[in-house]
Order: structure tokens, then C-alpha cells, then sequence
């Protein structure tokens, strides 16, 4: 190649790879060192652009559900049913103020682990069942659908129906909207050190379903149960 | 001559250490509840609780004080005291273990001796309902642990084992109401 005639060829094989590169050496040493940082914010843009530049990174799509369809993971499993909006729930444990509303969404919930859950804010279904326009903000109120009973423990293997309300500005939703509901995963956690025990915690996006928003006005009905409750 | 001993020597240090390790209980053992079995109708006494269940039910439905609800549930009848003192003597903790899974006693009853504040010396009697899965009345073994605690740490437990399996199935139950006993 660029070896210069004459040269002894080389004896031993480890010489090869030296002989051959020896042509990089002698061209990088005519490359001057002001091109040095040309060359590579070159190389750093045509890598930036082969990976799409500097446009936004589109979200990682998550499954749709629809209404009533069910929702596993390792904790739970979750169906949401219907999104209402309603003047009050005291039943469900929020009070509104005048120009507000509650958006309440039911929700089916079995506890698919083999410990009761909490459905205190922080806990298995508030962390579990989020809103897509505000997802930090967890559920006001969490009651049982059939006795509203607050905050009630989810035991293994037993079907709750729950309602989880949000107070919300009066004019934010209408009847017919579509509501964006977010149902994350939890990872479950080993205490150590001065924390005992096993907790759930850490909820990531799993599923993301659209529900159509009914009006039921000042509405009694959805804090007593109907005939379709149980299913 | 030395140098086999002083590697029979390490030898036997590097296995007493590994069976130090092995035999040392880890946290949840040394903070292991203090069990107190016990009969149904026998009285169980631990540190600061003093309980007999007089009878173990199960029924499709149960109602108490105009409140009723779909089960299955598993009601159980007790008597319950303090021992030493009413200072946060509560009956927080009642827990059914059955197949692996532990279910905690339902707060939905209006009334029911869960969570209720026991008295020194004199027992308040009624029930604890536990809302369960149908597969849990059909198994053959159930632990019902009862303590003053939520957190059962380190102190003690009246369990009562039993076969949930054995028990009449009734369509509904009511609970007792809470009250003195006798």
C-alpha cells in the first residue's frame, strides 16, 4: 500500500497491523489542528441528525381502552365504567364550593394481591386511576358505590365497585366531552431500614382510555345503586 | 506443620462465620409477633388483650343496624378486654389469613367490635365481619389473628386456627351489636 519500497517486509505477524495503518498516522498528521473541532461538530450534528435532529420525541403511545374494559396489572384490576358529572357527592366525601362541580368516574376495582389495599390519596386506585388533563391530581373523594363507605380497604379477591370524585370548575366540562383517563402501573417495593413491610409505589402510564362525559345534573342516582351495580 | 494449621484454622473460622450468618434471624423474625393460640371458646390473654371467640359464622349476606351487603363474609362473635391498660387498648388489628392471602377485617359494618375501644378487666362482646372471595370459605385452613395494634410488631397476637371449610353456610347473618358482655 503506502509503505515506502525498499522497507524489510516484516517477519512476524504481529508487524501486519502496524504496516497497514501507518497510512492513518500520516494522513491525520496533515490534518490541521484548527479543523479539529470543525470536523467534529460535524460528526455530532450528522449523528443528532440521523436520530431525528432536535424534534420533539413523540410519546410513547399507550394501549386505548374504552369504557368497560378492564385494566390488569400485579396490584389490580381496574374497569372504568362511566364519568359523570354531578352538583355534589357528600356521599363520596367532597364538598363543593358554589361555581364548582364534582366529575366522579366509577370504577370496578379487584385487588389482585395477596395483601388488602388502601384506597387512602397515595395508595393502590388514587395512584392507579389519574385524570389526562391534570394527572397530579388525585381523586378528593374515594367511596364505595353500593354503602359509600370512605375510603374503604380493597380486599384480596373481592370485587369493589368505587367512585372516585374530583371537584372541578363548573364550566371545565359539559356532557358529551371527552374525558381522558390515565391508568398507571405500580411497582412493588421491599421496605428497608425504618420502612417495614411491602407498599406499591412509583406509578408509570400503562393505558390510556377516552370516556364520553354524561350529565346527571344534581342527580341522585349515582351514589345509590342501580340495578347494573354488581356486574 | 504450621501452615496447614493456620489454613484449618481460617477454615474453620470462614465456616463459623457462615453459620453465624445462617443461624442470625433476619428483621422480620426478631420482630415477629408474639402468637397466643387459642380454641374457639377458649380465652387467649396476651400482653394487653384478652379474647374469647364464642363462634365463627358464614353467610351469602350481612346486615346490622339497617346496613346489609352482598358477601360472602365470615362473621366472627368475640369477646374482647384489655388486660393492663385502656391506654390505646383498640382491637386495630383483625387479619384472616387463608391460602396465602391475608384479608383484613371489613369496615363497612356500622357497628362491629373492629377498631372498637376495649375496657380493663371488663369485656365488651360483638362481632368482626370479614368480606371474602368465594374460594376463601371453600379452603381447609384459616388464621384469625386479633391484636391492639394496626402494626402487629412485637406484640402479642390471639390466633385461632380453623377450617372455614366445615362452617354452615347461611344466607344471612347479622351481627352482634357491641355492648358489655353478658
Amino acid at each position: 500500500m503506502l509503505a515506502p519500497v525498499g522497507e524489510p517486509q516484516p517477519t512476524e505477524p504481529q508487524a501486519v497491523p502496524k504496516r497497514r495503518f501507518r497510512w492513518v498516522r500520516a494522513a491525520a498528521d496533515r490534518v490541521p489542528t484548527k479543523w479539529v473541532a470543525g470536523i467534529g461538530t460535524g460528526v455530532f450534528l450528522a449523528v443528532t441528525a440521523a436520530f431525528g435532529g432536535l424534534e420533539t420525541v413523540e410519546a410513547v403511545s399507550l394501549p386505548e381502552l374504552t369504557a368497560g374494559e378492564e385494566h390488569r396489572n400485579d396490584q389490580l384490576a381496574v374497569t372504568v365504567k362511566r364519568a359523570v358529572l354531578i352538583d355534589e357527592l357528600p356521599e363520596a366525601g367532597v364538598t363543593v364550593e358554589p361555581g364548582e362541580r364534582v366529575l366522579a368516574l366509577i370504577v370496578d376495582a379487584e385487588n389482585l394481591w395477596d395483601e388488602p389495599l388502601p384506597t387512602t390519596p397515595g395508595y393502590s386506585l388514587s395512584s392507579t386511576v389519574a385524570l389526562a388533563d391534570d394527572p397530579e391530581a388525585e381523586p378528593e373523594g374515594i367511596s364505595r358505590y353500593d354503602d359509600t363507605t370512605e375510603n374503604p380497604w380493597l380486599q384480596p379477591g373481592v370485587l369493589a365497585t368505587i367512585v372516585l370524585a374530583w371537584v372541578v370548575p363548573a364550566d371545565r366540562h359539559a356532557a358529551g366531552d371527552e374525558l381522558r383517563v390515565v391508568l398507571n402501573d405500580e411497582t412493588l417495593f421491599t421496605g428497608t431500614a425504618v420502612i417495614s413491610g411491602q407498599y406499591w409505589d412509583n406509578p408509570v402510564p400503562a393505558a390510556i382510555m377516552a370516556l364520553d362525559i354524561e350529565d346527571v345534573g344534581a342527580g341522585r342516582d349515582v351514589a345509590e345503586p342501580d340495578p347494573g351495580a354488581g356486574e | 506443620m504450621r501452615r496447614w494449621a493456620a489454613a484449618l484454622g481460617g477454615t474453620a473460622l470462614v465456616v463459623a462465620a457462615w453459620g453465624t450468618a445462617l443461624v442470625t434471624p433476619d428483621d422480620a423474625e426478631a420482630e415477629r409477633p408474639f402468637s397466643v393460640p387459642v380454641e374457639i371458646g377458649d380465652r387467649g390473654e396476651g400482653r394487653n388483650l384478652a379474647v374469647t371467640v364464642t363462634g365463627i359464622r358464614a353467610a351469602d349476606a350481612a346486615t346490622i343496624d339497617g346496613w346489609d351487603a352482598e358477601g360472602p363474609w365470615l362473621i366472627v362473635d368475640l369477646e374482647a378486654a384489655a388486660v393492663q391498660s385502656d391506654l390505646r387498648a383498640t382491637l386495630s388489628h383483625a387479619t384472616l389469613s387463608v391460602d396465602g392471602r391475608t384479608y383484613r377485617a371489613s369496615e363497612r359494618p356500622p357497628d362491629s367490635m373492629f377498631r372498637s375501644e376495649l375496657a380493663v378487666g371488663v369485656p365488651r362482646s360483638g362481632s368482626i365481619a370479614f368480606e371474602l372471595p368465594e374460594e376463601a370459605l371453600g379452603d381447609d385452613v384459616a388464621v384469625l389473628s386479633l391484636g391492639l395494634e394496626a402494626d402487629p410488631r412485637l406484640d402479642s397476637l390471639i390466633e385461632v386456627h380453623f377450617e372455614p371449610s366445615t362452617l354452615d353456610r347461611i344466607e344471612e347473618a347479622e351481627l352482634m351489636s357491641s355492648g358489655w358482655a353478658r
